[in-house]
């Protein structure tokens, strides 16, 4: 437990003075904002360009749930690629940089080491989607006169967390895997690429991870799923699968 | 009762795909010496640490630290392991770093902040308070020992910690090491043979992955002065080859002429260096061939290393 809070403290100081957090907060942030305002405003803007009335009925008049829908979106394409590249190195690093025999030699254990990465890792992305939904929700709120309930919009939050946390486990696992950092930014890349292919086939869709942006949506405007508990489950179990897989990779691989 | 030994491996051999790395070695280091690890590039000096300390899985064999067999995949507390190029934090400072590595190692909570000190300043770190990713290469090999030195462990590796040093660096480094006599056994892997000379009094000698020599210094040498040598210089290469030709043919086969860059040395069992050098004037003096000097010598370390590798 002590070696667990003491790599715990020194991923910390590394996800603060390497900024990884200060990205991710800008990244998450960014998407706060603009999604909100793209939702409200991007109808009027198609219009300018568009003769009054030839097609309003493929653009109906903007609610709040489109800053939601929009938030969501946006984070789940560039938020996720962003995740996808800040951690691509998060154990290949250690490696290759020769700090993981070092700490490993000093008593740290392989599933230690793991376990206190991903706790970091995902109480960065609480804090960074909880504060980014916070702002999401204010500015909907601002630009829409309305923004469905705080509580939902939250839980909407906590929900689109457990498809990071998915994505941040499978950048553990292809960290661990792959030789070099591109070769794992690419394998993240792809699996994102073939959930947001598969998301398009509905029968599917409920059951994976990326349907937790839809999800996420709903649960923001006040509609709760019957899938939603099947979906968080089966992202939350395929990603203890890939973190159990990844510590048991890294204790059979020489450093 | 023997004496247990710091490091003893028992047939041990790493084979990857295509090669043989470390073919079957058995070595030890008796406790407390500073043994110098040698070897050409390649010859499986990095393997063979990196399974010592726990990184590699032998392929078969095994190996004992303090008399305690260990495997792969546990760790190994007993040992300190400095990289040739060692990693670190960088945005930490070296007080930082070394109190991570304390932690780990679960040092009490009142010994580890002068423990941590006290490292610095064996290191001549202490009063350094930049980050580690503005030490220098001399800065960082420094750190490197102090971590590997956090958990005062029986036996540290050092992998070629000089190597990228230059003279003033390499030097200090050295001192480092050679403070450590009878404090910890050290195994240090390196190419300067004449830092190795001064500092180590247990030697290893590995080439494509076998033990070709091992032992004190002392044993090593005396080994070898059965053979003691006549080396003449030149100053160029064509007057080094065509002297080797004439004493190959004075001799008729008596002698063991081996050149090494501009220089051949001269062994004979029996045939006395006297003679050796009698023989080998009357040939420069006949072909009037100038050279850098002539002179008969016990073997240096460089000369055995020469020897057993070549």
């Amino acid at each position: 437990m002590n070696t667990y809070i003491t790599f715990i403290r020194k991923e910390i100081m590394e996800t603060l003075r390497n900024k990884r957090l200060f990205v991710l907060a800008c990244v998450f942030a960014s998407f706060a904002l603009l999604g909100p305002l793209m939702g409200r405003y991007m109808v009027e803007f198609i219009n300018m360009f568009i003769p009054a009335g030839e097609m309003d009925f493929l653009f109906p008049e903007p609610t709040w749930a489109d800053g939601y829908a929009n938030f969501y979106m946006n984070i789940g394409q560039i938020g996720v690629i962003a995740i996808i590249l800040l951690y691509m190195g998060v154990i290949l690093d250690e490696k290759r940089r020769g700090t993981a025999p070092m700490m490993l030699m000093k008593g740290l254990t392989h599933t230690t080491f793991v376990m206190s990465k991903f706790t970091v890792m995902a109480l960065t992305s609480l804090v960074v989607m909880m504060v980014s939904t916070l702002v999401a929700h204010f500015y909907t709120y601002i630009l829409f006169d309305g923004a469905g309930r705080f509580g939902d919009a939250m839980l909407g939050g906590l929900v689109f967390w457990v498809l990071l946390l998915f994505f941040l486990v499978s950048s553990i696992f292809f960290s661990t895997i792959a030789k070099k950092p591109s070769t794992s930014a690419v394998f993240g890349l792809l699996s994102w690429f073939a959930l947001v292919i598969f998301d398009v086939v509905q029968r599917v869709r409920d059951f994976l991870p990326f349907g937790l942006v839809g999800r996420a949506v709903e649960v923001s405007t006040g509609y709760f799923s019957r899938h939603l508990l099947a979906n968080i489950l089966i992202t939350l179990g395929v990603s203890a699968v890939l973190l159990v897989a990844s510590i048991h990779i890294l204790k059979k691989k020489e450093l | 009762m023997s004496q247990t030994m710091a490091v003893e491996t028992f047939g041990l051999t790493k084979r990857f795909k295509t090669a043989t790395a470390v073919n079957n070695i058995d070595l030890a280091v008796p406790q407390g010496a500073i043994c110098g690890f040698l070897g050409k590039n390649g010859a499986g000096k990095t393997t063979t640490i990196k399974m010592l300390t726990g990184m590699k899985k032998p392929t078969s064999g095994e190996f004992a630290i303090m008399g305690k067999k260990e495997t792969f995949g546990k760790g190994i507390r007993a040992v300190g392991y400095l990289p040739d190029v060692p990693g670190f934090y960088g945005y930490m400072t070296g007080w930082e770093f070394l109190d991570l590595c304390a932690r780990l190692c679960n040092m009490p909570e009142n010994e580890r902040k002068s423990h941590v000190d006290d490292l610095l300043k064996q290191v001549g770190l202490d009063g350094v308070k930049t980050k580690i990713s503005g030490y220098s290469r001399g800065m960082r090999q420094r750190l490197g020992i102090a971590q590997a030195l956090v958990n005062s462990p029986a036996v540290v590796f050092m992998d070629e910690p000089i190597s990228a040093l230059d003279p003033m660096g390499r030097r200090d480094i050295m001192e480092i090491i050679s403070s450590l006599r009878g404090k910890t056994s050290v195994v240090l892997s390196t190419h300067i043979l004449s830092d190795v000379e001064n500092i180590c009094d247990h030697i290893i000698i590995i080439e494509k992955g076998n033990v070709v020599e091992q032992g004190t210094l002392a044993e090593i040498k005396s080994r070898f002065t059965r053979q003691d040598s006549v080396k003449i210089t030149f100053y160029n290469q064509d007057d080094c080859d065509k002297f080797g030709e004439q004493i190959r043919q004075a001799a008729s086969g008596g002698l063991n002429v081996t050149d090494d860059a501009m220089r051949i040395i001269i062994q004979s069992d029996n045939i006395t260096p006297a003679e050796i050098s009698k023989l080998s004037a009357k040939i420069l003096s006949n072909a009037a061939m100038p050279f850098k000097g002539l002179h008969t010598d016990a073997p240096t370390l460089d000369d055995i290393f020469y020897e057993v590798t070549k």
